[in-house]
């Protein structure tokens, strides 16, 4: 079947099986490298996109689902200013992460910095444990999301006091 | 899993119609346990997705009302409704925060049997909407349960909303959920209790186990309304024993056994009396 969707700003159309995996269908038909296939049950967290603006498991994600939707991988928050955001506050915890995960983490903390007001702390600790793997503790990790929402915070301050 | 067909109507009077012409489809909105199936049989699927109705939650004095496939992810999001607690409790035991963000609360309670959800909803005495496309049931979530304790919708309806009283909340909730699994798991059990107290005296409980199968306790909700709590170490004693012959009757493991009583006790010596 023809999907249309649009992926990172971009509009795409392919030709996939309905039962696909969008995970399959990003990686294999739209070349999203970003993606890493590991549990393919929703458990590990590695294969998170932005579906219409929300995290959601791509290895659950039939591919018919695709089509009309907004999706956004770590190619596309690469280029918005969250990014900068994100990896000034990785640098200032001396943090790093594996490449398996990284699109996740970075997709998640993207997600948190986007909410119009800031998430309660048991919301905040809620999205980040959505992600399995052992290269970052979860202290670490959230330790990471508050300094980004502090940078986040300030620079918007900044502007309002002009 | 293959599917053959994908239809997407995108109202549901469009896909009542559907079903009633191709009732073998299978309704999917979350889709989530359909990525899970991991059979070879080929399936055509009507998507409920697209179907803006399905998505609406409701909130009058009375009752609160979620589309079937309202994602669990916003019903936790729903802030300061005492009521809604136990539900939100036990959702957040499902899966991770992307997986909610899927899932949906139709999804939950009817795909491969009876999900976390169900027992909850027949704690809180919630009702649901059945459609087919010329017929609108509603009907208790309690009276979905069949023989041999699994629940299932009657032939060719569609659950389109989830309705939860607001004008009751009971004062005790409890909960307890051995993984974060999803059923059918073989061994993801789940013990959820509601009380109420005058006093220190017991005026209502009702008790559920779920491995799939939805048991009510009632022997043990019969023995322990009308006791005054904290319970004495007897009581406490004579409810595991009638609790016990009745995890032996519905044939659970000794593993499964172990966590219901441990909880239980747990519970029971933790309820206080006022």
């Amino acid at each position: 079947m023809t999907i249309n969707f649009i992926l990172n700003g971009e509009d795409i159309s392919i030709s996939a099986h309905a039962q696909e995996k969008a995970l399959i269908v990003l990686k294999q038909f739209c070349g999203i490298a970003s993606l890493h296939t590991d549990c393919t049950s929703g458990n590990c967290g590695k294969c998170i996109i932005l579906l219409n603006g929300y995290p959601s498991n791509s290895c659950l994600i039939p591919a018919f689902k695709l089509r009309g939707t907004e999706i956004i991988t770590l190619e596309g928050i690469k280029q918005t200013s969250n990014y900068a955001l994100i990896t000034d506050s990785i640098l200032e915890h001396h943090a790093s992460w594996c490449i398996f995960c990284e699109s996740s983490r970075i997709l998640l903390l993207s997600y948190i910095l986007d909410m119009p007001i800031r998430p309660e702390t048991h919301l905040i600790d809620s999205i980040l444990s959505s992600i399995h793997c052992k290269c970052l503790s979860d202290t670490v990790f959230r330790e990471i999301a508050y300094t980004a929402l502090e940078k986040k915070e300030g620079r918007i301050n900044r502007y309002a006091n002009r | 899993m293959q599917i053959a067909e994908v239809s997407a109507p995108q109202n549901l009077n469009e896909a009542l119609s559907f079903y009633k012409r191709f009732p073998n489809v299978v309704p999917a909105s979350g889709c989530t346990s359909l990525m899970l199936e991991s059979s070879n049989k080929s399936i055509s699927i009507i998507s409920l997705h697209n179907i803006q109705e399905l998505h609406k939650i409701a909130k009058t004095d009375r009752f609160i009302e979620f589309g079937a496939g309202v994602t669990l992810s916003r019903i936790l999001q729903i802030p300061n409704i005492p009521q809604l607690f136990p539900l939100q409790k036990a959702i957040e035991t499902i899966g991770t925060f992307s997986t909610r963000n899927l899932a949906t609360i139709g999804g939950n309670l009817f795909v491969n049997g009876t999900g976390t959800l169900f027992p909850i909803l027949v704690l809180l005495d919630a009702n649901c909407e059945l459609r087919t496309f010329n017929t609108i049931k509603t009907i208790k979530i309690y009276d979905l349960i069949k023989p041999q304790n699994k629940s299932m919708l009657p032939d060719s309806f569609i659950i389109t909303k989830i309705r939860i009283p607001l004008e009751y909340s009971w004062q005790v909730f409890l909960f307890a959920k051995n993984s974060t699994n999803t059923f059918p798991d073989p061994e993801t059990v789940l013990l959820a209790l509601t009380a109420d107290f005058l006093d220190s005296n017991c005026t209502n409980m009702r008790i559920m186990i779920h491995d799939g199968r939805v048991i009510r306790v009632r022997p043990v909700e019969l023995y322990l309304i009308g006791k005054e709590f904290p319970l004495a170490g007897e009581e406490i004693e004579t409810t595991l024993s009638i609790f016990s012959d009745l995890l032996i009757e519905q044939n659970f493991s000794k593993t499964q056994q172990y966590f219901f009583i441990e909880n239980l006790i747990n519970y029971l010596s933790n309820i206080p009396g006022d």
